[in-house]
């Protein structure tokens, strides 16, 4: 999966405008970054990633950057 | 002394599934130590086998088996083969997920209403057949306050919460000449396993306390605080309550 396919999926993922999302994106800034944005993300990464997030990470998400990261697969 | 009480379970066959930890375990545990005689169903076979030894009493029975496959009418005659008949049943099995509905797909959807839904449908299914049930059987359902009051991220889970209130109240309608008893609990969020893994979606135990933990005046509930509604609810000290909703969630809806 190239980059650019990965913050389309995380765009869809938030059901956020792809225009407010790059790597530098910090997460606090978008609307949609709320409860359900953050277990949205959760979920997408353990179902196409196979990625299970401790409460640790998910604390230490704080760029969009931060979830490419855990997008390793 | 409370084997003369209404609330005593004394000889009477009580099957309950998800017996393996949580609300089950507590209603195991209360049940036997009220009278009655346990099958407990879960499918952790170490973890059931190590409430079966903890029950008070003698005569209980652990069926392990995965209600996933469609297998509820098997484990009633399994049940009925080893205690002949049943006098209740508490359907504790269920399972949750916490997604938003915009990303639930239709297969979450049947994997909670296979467990939270169908297995119960099968299961009384089949104990209600002639034979297989004894006189003034009661049956409950564990519902959720999800389904009551609604709840963000919990759409599925909270439709086959709902879906099991309705069809409560049906069964209730439908069986009253037989003096057979549907009622469902609804808990409020209870200390469980299943809490344990919605704790882990927040970022840190503040989250989790505002969302979750300040919503019920009394404190989150444990496991015993509901397994004594649905004991009652079982025992004869509760036959003239059949198609009720009982809730019991330290205040959730007066929040």
């Amino acid at each position: 999966m190239t980059i650019d396919e990965k913050l389309n999926l995380i765009a869809e993922t938030l059901d956020a405008d792809r225009k407010n999302i790059n790597s530098l994106t910090v997460l606090k800034t978008l609307d949609e970054w709320d409860s359900m944005g953050t277990i949205s993300i959760i979920s997408m990464l353990d179902r196409k990633f196979g990625k299970v997030l401790t409460a640790d990470e998910i604390a230490e998400l704080k760029t969009v950057q931060d979830i490419l990261d855990m997008m390793c697969a | 002394m409370i084997n003369s009480s209404p609330f005593s379970l004394n000889g009477h066959n009580i099957l309950i599934t998800g017996a393996s930890s949580g609300i089950g375990a507590a209603v195991a545990v209360l049940a036997a130590k009220n009278g009655a005689v346990c099958i407990i169903n879960g499918r952790d076979e170490i973890r059931l086998n190590g409430i079966l030894e903890n029950l008070e009493g003698e005569g209980h029975i652990a069926i392990n088996m995965d209600l996933s496959e469609r297998n509820g009418k098997e484990l009633v005659k399994q049940a009925v083969a080893v205690k002949a008949s049943i006098n209740g049943f508490v359907h504790c099995a269920g399972i949750e997920k916490t997604l938003p509905f915009r990303i639930t797909e239709m297969s979450d959807l049947r994997e909670i209403m296979k467990i939270n839904l169908e297995a119960y449908w099968d299961i009384i299914q089949e104990i209600l057949r002639r034979g297989n049930h004894k006189e003034n059987l009661s049956i409950v359902s564990l519902g959720s306050v999800a389904a009551q009051y609604g709840a963000a991220g919990k759409t599925a889970y909270s439709a086959s919460k709902g879906a099991l209130i309705s069809l409560t109240k049906s069964l209730a309608a439908e069986y009253a000449n037989k003096k057979i008893r549907f009622n469902c609990v609804c808990p409020g969020y209870v200390d469980t396993p299943m809490l344990s893994n919605i704790r882990q979606l927040y970022a840190s135990e503040s989250d989790f306390s505002d969302a979750i933990i300040k919503k019920h005046p009394l404190g989150l509930g444990m496991p015993e605080d509901v397994a004594g509604a649905v004991v009652y609810l079982l025992s004869d000290a509760s036959r003239w309550i059949t198609g009720s909703v009982l809730t019991v969630d330290g205040g959730y809806g007066v929040r």
